[in-house]
C-alpha cells in the first residue's frame, strides 16, 4: 500500500475509531421503572426470584444507604451524582426463558461480543477460557460450566448462586466488603443485579482461567454487579474481567463490589482489563466507575493477586485492596493506569497488614496525557502484631503533554518496628532522548509513544494471563491516540 | 478566673477579655485582621482528626488542658531571679547575637544590643507601633487561612514576636541565635508572630532555639512569616527540645524569589506533642529550598513534622531529607507535599523520609505527596520504615562493641544524614552532640 494512503487510514481510523467499542446493540430490553426507591429494590429481588433473605439484606442496605455521605477524598472533579435519573435493572428481553446452551443465545448478542474481539464459540474452543458474559444487568451464558463443575469448581452468575448455593452465598457475601463500607458499595449491595461466584474446593487447582465480559448497553442504565470468589485450602484461580461500554452523552455509573476470600494455602489472582466509555475529548459522556475491591488472605501462606490495566471511564475511583490476616500471606497490585482526554482517575490500592511476616508488593504505572488527571491512592498500614511484616511500593508516573496532571498521595502507617516498608515515587515526563531514538529509527511518533509506554508499564502487563497480555498492550496504544503532534 | 477546658471557647474568650490590651488594639487595620481571624477560628475551630491536614495528629491531650494567657511582661522579668542563672545558648558568647524571649515576651535586657550592621529589630509591638508598611502586609499575607485555624489563633491573639529585617546586599557572617524560654508557669499559652525579611543579595543565618526552665504544661503557638528577596540566602535552623508535658505549634510560611535560597533544619527531641509546619513558596525563576529534620521520640512524645512546596516558577528545586527514630510509645509524623503547578517547568523535587522504630510500641505514619501539573519535571519521593540493620548490628558487636553502643553508634548515624546539610560547622558539631546526648540519656 502507498505510504500515503495508509497515512490517510490512519488519520482516518483516528477520527472516527476512537473508541473502537462505541456501538449499541439493538435488542429489545426489560427495564425497571426509572429511579431509586424500595420497591427498585424489591422489583429487582423480585425479578430475580430471590429468596427472602437476600431481598432482606438489600432493604438493609438500601436504607443504609439513605443515611450515608458521599465519599468526597477522591481527588476528582465530579458532578453531583442524580441516581433518581438511572435505571437500575436492564435485562435483555429474550433472557426471561434463559438460552439453555450457547446456541440458543440471541444471534445479535453473539454478533456484539464478536465485534469486541471475543467471539465465545472461539474462545471457547481456542483460549480454553471459561466465560460468564454480564450485559447490562444480567448475565447471560456462562460456558465450560460442565466441564468445571465435574473437578467441583463453582462457577456461576451470582443470581443463581443465590439460587442453588445459599449458604456459601450467605456465609461470604459481605464478609470483606460490609454493607456500609461506603456509599457505591452500598447502593451495590442493595441493587446488585449479577455478576459472577467462584468456589474453588480444597486442593483443587483451577483447569482454565476464568473470565467476565461486562458491557453496559441500554442508555441511562447504571451497572451494579458483584463479584464472590472463595478460593478453599490449597487451591488456585486466575481470573479475568473485562469492560466496556456503547458511546453515550450522558454519564452512566458503574458501581461493582468485588469481594475474594483464600483460605490456607490458597490463591487468586484477579486481572481486569477496564475499557469504559472515558467520555468525548470535552469530557462529555463517559462511564463513572466506582468500585470497591477488596481480598482478605485468612489463611496462612494464602496469595491474592491484583492486576489491573484502566485505560476507560471518564471517572475512576477504585483501590482493589489485600487485608494479610494469614500469617505469611501475600498481596500484590499491579496497575497500570492511563488517563486522556478529559479523563479523571484516583486509583490505588490498600495493603492491610495484620499477620506475621506478611508481604506486599505494589506497582503502579500511572500514566497522564491530554487534559487528564492520574492520581494514586494508596495505604500500606502495619499492625502491632505483624512480625517481620515487609512491603514494598513503587509509583511511577509518566506525564505526555504539558496539560495533564500526575499526582501521588501514599499513606504509610506502621505500629511494628520490625516491620519493613519502603515506598519508592518518582514522575517524569517520556524521555527526549528516547523518542528521538525512536523517530530517527523511521519509527512514528505516535508509535513511538506507544512503544515507549509499553516498555514503561512493562512490568505490570507481564502479570497479565498471556491472552490478555497482547489485547493490553494495543488497548495501552489505542488509549494514548491523539496525545501527542 | 474560671478555667475551661481549652476546647475553642476558651480561646475566644480569651481573646474578648485581652482583644483591648492587645498591641495594636488603636490600629483599624489591625483591629480588623485580628476579629476577622477569631471569626475564622470560631468558625473552624481547633484541628480535629477529620481534617485530612491533622489525620495523623490529635490534639486531644491539648483540649484537655486549661490555659491562660501568661502575665504581663513586668511581672515576669520583676521576678527574674525565677531565671537560671545561665540561659541557654547553642553557640559560644562570640559565636552568635542573641535574642531572648522569656514565655512569649521579648527581654530587651538579656539579649544581645549589639547586632550586625544592616540588621534591625524590633518586638512585635514596637514595629506595630512605628507604622512598619509592610507589616500589614505580612501579617495578612497567609493564602489557605481556613486550613490553618491556630495561625487564625495566632493572628487574633499575637502579642509579642520579632520583626527582623535584613537590609540588602548584607552578608551576616554572625548567626543570629534566638532563644525561646518557655515554662515559666503551668498552664499558660502564648501566640508569637515573627517576620524576617531578607533583602536582595544578602545572606544571614538564624538559629531558634525552643525550650524551657520547668516540667510546666504550656501551649507556645508560634507563626512566622519569611521572605527571600532576589538573590538573597537565608540559613534558618531550629533546635526543639522542650519538657515532656509541654505543646509546640509552629507555622511557617515562606516566599522565596528569584534566585533566593532557603535552607531550613529542625532537630526536634522535645515536647509532649508538637507539630512543626514550613511551607515554602517558590516564587521567582531559579530559587531553591532544603527542608532538612532530625526528629527523635520517646516515652509517649508526638511529634509531627508537615511540609509543602509549591513550584510556581520554571527552574525550581526543593529537596528534603528527614529522619527519624522512635523508641518507648512514641509517634512520629511526616507529611510533606510537593506541588508543581502548570508553568513550573523544569523543576526538581526530591524528598526522603525514613523512619527508625526503636521500640514494640511506637509508631510512625507518612503521607508524602506529589501533585504534578507540569510534564517537564523530575520528582520523586522516597519513604521507608524498620528496624535497626541486624547485620550491621552483628558486624559491630563482632568487633567488640557492646549492644547499646553498637546500636548508638548506628543510630546515630542514620540521624546524622539529615544534618551533613547545615553550613555552620559550630552548629553542626552541636547538634551531633545533642543526637549523641539524647541516645544516651534515652537507651531504647
Amino acid at each position: 500500500m502507498a505510504a500515503t494512503q495508509e497515512t490517510v487510514e490512519q488519520v482516518q481510523n483516528l477520527e472516527l475509531d476512537k473508541y473502537k467499542y462505541g456501538f449499541v446493540t439493538d435488542i429489545e430490553t426489560e427495564k425497571a421503572p426509572k429511579g431509586l426507591s424500595e420497591d427498585t429494590v424489591r422489583f429487582i429481588s423480585a425479578k430475580k426470584n430471590e429468596p427472602e433473605w437476600m431481598l432482606e439484606w438489600r432493604l438493609k442496605a438500601y436504607r443504609l444507604w439513605l443515611t450515608m455521605p458521599e465519599p468526597k477524598w477522591g481527588k476528582l472533579d465530579l458532578p453531583e451524582i442524580d441516581y433518581q435519573d438511572s435505571y437500575y435493572y436492564s435485562s435483555p428481553k429474550s433472557m426471561e426463558d434463559r438460552p439453555q446452551s450457547l446456541d440458543e443465545v440471541d444471534p445479535e448478542l453473539l454478533r456484539t461480543y464478536e465485534k469486541l474481539g471475543i467471539p465465545i464459540k472461539e474462545q471457547e474452543v481456542l483460549a480454553g477460557v471459561a466465560v460468564d458474559y454480564v450485559f447490562d444487568s444480567v448475565s447471560v451464558a456462562t460456558t465450560f460450566r460442565k466441564q468445571l463443575l465435574d473437578v467441583g469448581v463453582i462457577f456461576c452468575p451470582i443470581s443463581e448462586a443465590i439460587q442453588d448455593y445459599p449458604e456459601l452465598v450467605k456465609k461470604y457475601m459481605g464478609s470483606v466488603v460490609p454493607q456500609g463500607d461506603n456509599k457505591h458499595a452500598c447502593l451495590n449491595s442493595a441493587v446488585f443485579t449479577d455478576g459472577s461466584f467462584v468456589y474453588i474446593p480444597k486442593g483443587v487447582r483451577c483447569p482454565m482461567e476464568l473470565s467476565t465480559y461486562f458491557r453496559i448497553n441500554e442508555l441511562n442504565t447504571g451497572q451494579f454487579e458483584r463479584t464472590l470468589i472463595v478460593a478453599d485450602e490449597g487451591s488456585y484461580v486466575s481470573y479475568l474481567e473485562g469492560c466496556t461500554a456503547p458511546q453515550r452523552d450522558e454519564n452512566q455509573l458503574h458501581a461493582a463490589v468485588v469481594e475474594l476470600i483464600t483460605m490456607d494455602d490458597a490463591e487468586i489472582k484477579y486481572s481486569t482489563v477496564q475499557n469504559w466509555y472515558p467520555g468525548d475529548e470535552n469530557g462529555k459522556g463517559g462511564i463513572f466507575n466506582f468500585v470497591t475491591k477488596r481480598g482478605i488472605c485468612k489463611g496462612k501462606n494464602s496469595k491474592i493477586s491484583w492486576t489491573q490495566v484502566e485505560t476507560g471511564s471518564a471517572i475512576t475511583w477504585k483501590y482493589p485492596s489485600c487485608i494479610l490476616q494469614g500469617d505469611n500471606s501475600v498481596g500484590e497490585f499491579y496497575s497500570v493506569a492511563i488517563t486522556n482526554g478529559r479523563q479523571q482517575a484516583d486509583t490505588g490500592t490498600k495493603m492491610i497488614h495484620l499477620g506475621k511476616n506478611t508481604t506486599s508488593r505494589i506497582i503502579s504505572k500511572g500514566i497522564s496525557a491530554g487534559k487528564s488527571q492520574n492520581t494514586y491512592r494508596g495505604l500500606v498500614r502495619v499492625a502491632a502484631k505483624a512480625e517481620g511484616a515487609r512491603n514494598f511500593t513503587q509509583c511511577d508516573s509518566l506525564l505526555v503533554g504539558e496539560t495533564c496532571g500526575a499526582h501521588t498521595v501514599p499513606y504509610i502507617e506502621s505500629k511494628n518496628r520490625s516491620a519493613r516498608l519502603e515506598h519508592e515515587a518518582t514522575t517524569s515526563k517520556i524521555s527526549e532522548d528516547q523518542l528521538f531514538y525512536c523517530r530517527q529509527r523511521g519509527i512514528s511518533e505516535e508509535d513511538a509513544v506507544g512503544l515507549v509506554v509499553n516498555g514503561f508499564c512493562r512490568e505490570v502487563l507481564q502479570e497479565l494471563p498471556m491472552e490478555f497480555a497482547v489485547e493490553a498492550q494495543q488497548l495501552v496504544k489505542i488509549s494514548l491516540e491523539g496525545s501527542v503532534g | 478566673m474560671v478555667t475551661l477546658a481549652s476546647d475553642k471557647e476558651a480561646f475566644i474568650a480569651q481573646y474578648d477579655q485581652s482583644k483591648g490590651n492587645l498591641p495594636g488594639s488603636d490600629i483599624a487595620w489591625l483591629s480588623e485582621l485580628r476579629a476577622k481571624n477569631i471569626a475564622l477560628f470560631e468558625e473552624v475551630g481547633l484541628p480535629t482528626a477529620k481534617t485530612e491536614l491533622w489525620k495523623f495528629t490529635n490534639l486531644n491531650p491539648l483540649k484537655k488542658q486549661s490555659f491562660s494567657a501568661p502575665s504581663a511582661q513586668e511581672q515576669i522579668f520583676a521576678n527574674s531571679n525565677e531565671l537560671p542563672r545561665q540561659l541557654p545558648r547553642l553557640l559560644e558568647i562570640n559565636a552568635s547575637h542573641r535574642l531572648v524571649f522569656i514565655d512569649g515576651h521579648y527581654s530587651e535586657d538579656l539579649s544581645d544590643k549589639n547586632l550586625p550592621a544592616g540588621v534591625t529589630l524590633h518586638n512585635l509591638s514596637s514595629a506595630i507601633k512605628a507604622g512598619a508598611a509592610d507589616l500589614k502586609v505580612a501579617l495578612s499575607s497567609r493564602a489557605r487561612e481556613e486550613e490553618q485555624p491556630l495561625v487564625a489563633l495566632n493572628t487574633a491573639l499575637m502579642s509579642d514576636g520579632y520583626v527582623l529585617e535584613i537590609a540588602k546586599n548584607t552578608s551576616v557572617d554572625c548567626p543570629i541565635e534566638i532563644l525561646h524560654l518557655g515554662g515559666g508557669k503551668a498552664e499558660i499559652s502564648y501566640h508569637n508572630r515573627n517576620v524576617i525579611s531578607v533583602g536582595f543579595g544578602s545572606k544571614a543565618t538564624i538559629i531558634e532555639h525552643v525550650t524551657d526552665r520547668s516540667d510546666h504544661v504550656y501551649f507556645s503557638n508560634s507563626a512566622t512569616e519569611i521572605s527571600v528577596s532576589e538573590n538573597a540566602t537565608l540559613h534558618h535552623y531550629r533546635v526543639q527540645a522542650s519538657n515532656r508535658a509541654a505543646f509546640l505549634y509552629s507555622s511557617t510560611e515562606v516566599v522565596a524569589d528569584k534566585g533566593a535560597t532557603y535552607d531550613n533544619f529542625l532537630l526536634n527531641t522535645g515536647a509532649r506533642l508538637s507539630r512543626t509546619e514550613t511551607n515554602v513558596s517558590l516564587n521567582g525563576e531559579n530559587s531553591s529550598c532544603h527542608l532538612n529534620a532530625s526528629y527523635m521520640g520517646t516515652d509517649d512524645q508526638h511529634c509531627d513534622i508537615t511540609t509543602r512546596v509549591d513550584h510556581k516558577t520554571p527552574h525550581t528545586t526543593c529537596d528534603e531529607v528527614i529522619k527519624g527514630v522512635l523508641g518507648g510509645k512514641a509517634r512520629g509524623v511526616f507529611q510533606g507535599k510537593i506541588i508543581v503547578h502548570e508553568q513550573a517547568q523544569k523543576t526538581v523535587g526530591n524528598q526522603s523520609h525514613r523512619a527508625m522504630l526503636l521500640s514494640d510500641r511506637a509508631e510512625v505514619d507518612a503521607k508524602p505527596e506529589l501533585e504534578i501539573f507540569a510534564d517537564d519535571v523530575i520528582c520523586s519521593h522516597g519513604c521507608t520504615s524498620g528496624q535497626i540493620d541486624k547485620e550491621q548490628l552483628f558486624y559491630l558487636r563482632s568487633r567488640g562493641l557492646t549492644s547499646e553502643q553498637a546500636q548508638a553508634l548506628l543510630v546515630n548515624a542514620f540521624l546524622a544524614d539529615a544534618v551533613e546539610a547545615v553550613q555552620n560547622e559550630d552548629l553542626k558539631d552541636l547538634l551531633l552532640t545533642k543526637i549523641v546526648n539524647w541516645l544516651e540519656q534515652n537507651p531504647n
